[in-house]
């Protein structure tokens, strides 16, 4: 069974093709990784399948049921949860509430108009925060964290909502190369842990090959090449397009 | 476990120093008539009616993050239930108070599924267009609601005719509101509104419809400011459509300001200051509106985040001369960290995450996306 189905998905803006004709088939339980250049479509893909953007053409196949099309929130209720390129948390919120919040979408409590919120899934937040590294910071005002920090709230609060598959937007973007390794390591253990379906693009290519199990490589909108990291390493066309441009720059 | 358990850093008055402050509230509101003249039992009064006004407008602005100028147009419409219904079915006033909210909830409901076709700004301007259009049908529709000259002289029941008695019955009016509004602001949905106010891109990622929730708050916010509509009859038997004007709509936006959005109480201080400041300076100056403005101007720009805001710094700079450790440890007012004075209402800058184009980083460590969607 594939979990998500991506079918000739494409995007323009004005001349621009953003993304054209992509297919992606992500098994559950999966961990795979879209990587490209700037520019090669990955942000805009992501936008198209978790709705933020409306497709010009192709489908998006989530569980069994057509998504194309529809609004962020309907998606996100379906079971997918993303992690921004751009951090986009709470920022005037505490740490806690921020996951918390992820944890009351997931339980459908956000409408409830009685009962304290502070006292909901106190136990479960804890154990995210403590699972991501942020325990300590709990009361803390997340716009006050560090960007390291912020990035691993970012995650939790997407881990809080208990997707079905977490697409995970640049996960190391402006970090520093422990701090990206340690991020890294962070995402591996907790989708071991809770079997987790994982979607993420980078640009960096070395981030990718230690976690991912499977890669589609973008290039220009288009699909490029597909395979495990090996596979992907060894395709003279990617050596041409991603790697020669790397080892230039 | 205490400072996990804590839910807002924005300086939220919480725990037992709220406890506190609304004790005091209660028992100066409750004591008040024993050393008050009639005079000032009145202006009390419009302490309690702006009080429960403005809070229901900080569920809007404060909470939710919306700028609406069509406020006191559902200030007016309770009000103008409680008169109307009476003055052209003879239903009793206490009647027209029960009902009052739900008709305004409903104006609101309609009005708010207007405006929030339009985001931030334009939404603003609508609210504006649609509050300014319910007041000039009441202003114009003489048969209706005798336009200018306003209603006079509702009967109220005998028991709240004297001053006392209705002072009393307004406290309780409005402890019934704000215990109310209280509730659900510190419940999920409360919680899910200041998550709208801080990034509502992100909410809708988490799978929250967005607008659904701004039209709940803007409809609960529109309910409550019927109610204090309804409230203003009791305390001056009479309607008028000036209550309805969008000037009028400024009033609760001062009084947020001077007591502070960022907290639950901030409105009923700034509701105490702005009265009886008022009230102070008319009886003493003629060019009242000009001092008025001055030292309401002083107080907004000296206290950025409003009254409440100022005295927890206040009250953090005095506890951290004793001793730091105190304040970084978990007693309420600092549990969640102090504000920061930066923190402004103005949210701006919304940092898009969905450009065509791949954005660049933001780079700087420590700087967050302040999603300040509307």
């Amino acid at each position: 069974m594939v979990l998500l189905e991506v079918r000739g998905l494409a995007k323009r803006f004005g001349g621009l093709r953003a993304v054209d004709g992509v297919d992606l088939d992500v098994e559950p339980g999966e961990r795979r990784a879209i990587i490209g250049p700037n520019g090669a479509g990955k942000t805009t893909l992501f936008n198209l399948v978790t709705g933020y953007l409306k497709p010009d053409a192709g489908s998006v196949t989530f569980d069994g049921n057509d998504v194309t099309g529809k609004p962020t929130y309907a998606i996100a209720k379906a079971g997918i949860a993303r992690a921004f390129q751009i951090t986009s948390i709470f920022g005037g919120l505490s740490v806690f509430r921020n996951v918390q919040l992820g944890r009351l979408a997931q339980a459908g409590e956000t409408a409830r108009p009685f009962g304290v919120v502070e006292e909901r899934h106190t136990d479960a937040v804890a154990q995210i925060l403590d699972d991501c590294g942020l325990a300590a910071l709990a009361g803390e005002r997340a716009g006050n964290l560090s960007h390291g920090d912020q990035r691993a709230l970012e995650l939790a609060i997407s881990l809080a909502m208990e997707p079905k598959l977490l697409l995970l937007d640049e996960p190391t973007a402006g970090m520093a190369p422990e701090e990206t390794a340690r991020t890294m390591q962070l995402v591996r253990r907790i989708a071991d842990e809770r079997q987790l379906t994982v979607l993420f693009c980078e640009h960096d290519m070395e981030v990718v090959f230690g976690t991912a199990q499977r890669i589609l490589v973008m290039h220009l909108g288009k699909p490029l090449a597909e395979g495990t990291p090996d596979e992907v390493r060894a395709n003279p066309e990617v050596q041409k397009v991603y790697l020669g441009e790397e080892e230039v720059a | 476990m205490d400072a996990v358990r804590t839910g807002l850093a924005g300086g939220l008055l919480r725990g037992r120093s709220a406890w506190a402050v609304w004790g005091v509230l209660a028992l100066v509101a409750l004591l008040a008539p024993v050393f008050a003249s009639e005079r000032q039992v009145f202006v009390l009064m419009t302490v309690l009616v702006l009080a429960v006004f403005a809070t229901s407008f900080n569920v809007i602005l404060g909470y939710t993050g919306m700028v609406s100028f069509a406020h006191a147009a559902y200030y007016g419409v309770g009000a103008y239930t409680v008169t109307l219904l009476w003055m052209h079915l003879g239903w009793p006033s206490l009647l027209g108070f029960v009902l009052a909210p739900f008709v305004a909830a409903a104006v609101a409901y309609v009005t708010g599924l207007i405006a929030l076709r339009a985001v931030q700004l334009y939404f603003a301007l609508l609210t504006l267009a649609l509050g300014q259009l319910l007041f000039v049908v009441t202003f114009q529709w003489r048969a209706l609601t005798r336009g200018d000259d306003g209603v006079h002289g509702v009967a109220l029941p005998d028991l709240i005719v004297p001053t006392t008695n209705r002072y009393y019955f307004l406290v309780f009016a409005a402890a019934i509101a704000l215990a109310i509004l209280g509730a659900v602001m510190r419940s999920p949905f409360g919680a899910t509104l200041q998550a709208i106010r801080e990034n509502s891109e992100r909410a809708g990622f988490l799978g929250i419809k967005v607008k659904r929730y701004q039209l709940a708050s803007f409809t609960l916010g529109g309910a409550f400011a019927g109610y204090a509509g309804a409230m203003f009859v009791v305390m001056d038997r009479g309607a008028f459509p000036l209550l309805m004007h969008w000037t009028t709509s400024a009033e609760p936006i001062f009084v947020t300001l001077i007591g502070g959005l960022n907290s639950f109480v901030g409105p009923t201080i700034g509701a105490i200051i702005f009265v009886l400041l008022r009230d102070w300076i008319t009886r003493r100056f003629v060019f009242w509106g000009l001092i008025l403005g001055i030292v309401l101007l002083v107080i907004i720009l000296r206290m950025p985040g409003g009254t409440v805001e100022g005295v927890q710094r206040l009250v953090a700079r005095l506890r951290g001369r004793r001793g730091e450790d105190k304040v970084a440890e978990g007693s309420p007012a600092a549990a969640g960290g102090e504000p920061p004075p930066e923190h402004a209402p103005a949210r701006g800058g919304e940092a898009r995450t969905g450009d065509a184009v791949e954005p660049t980083h933001e780079g700087e460590a420590g700087k967050p996306a302040p999603g300040g969607g509307r």
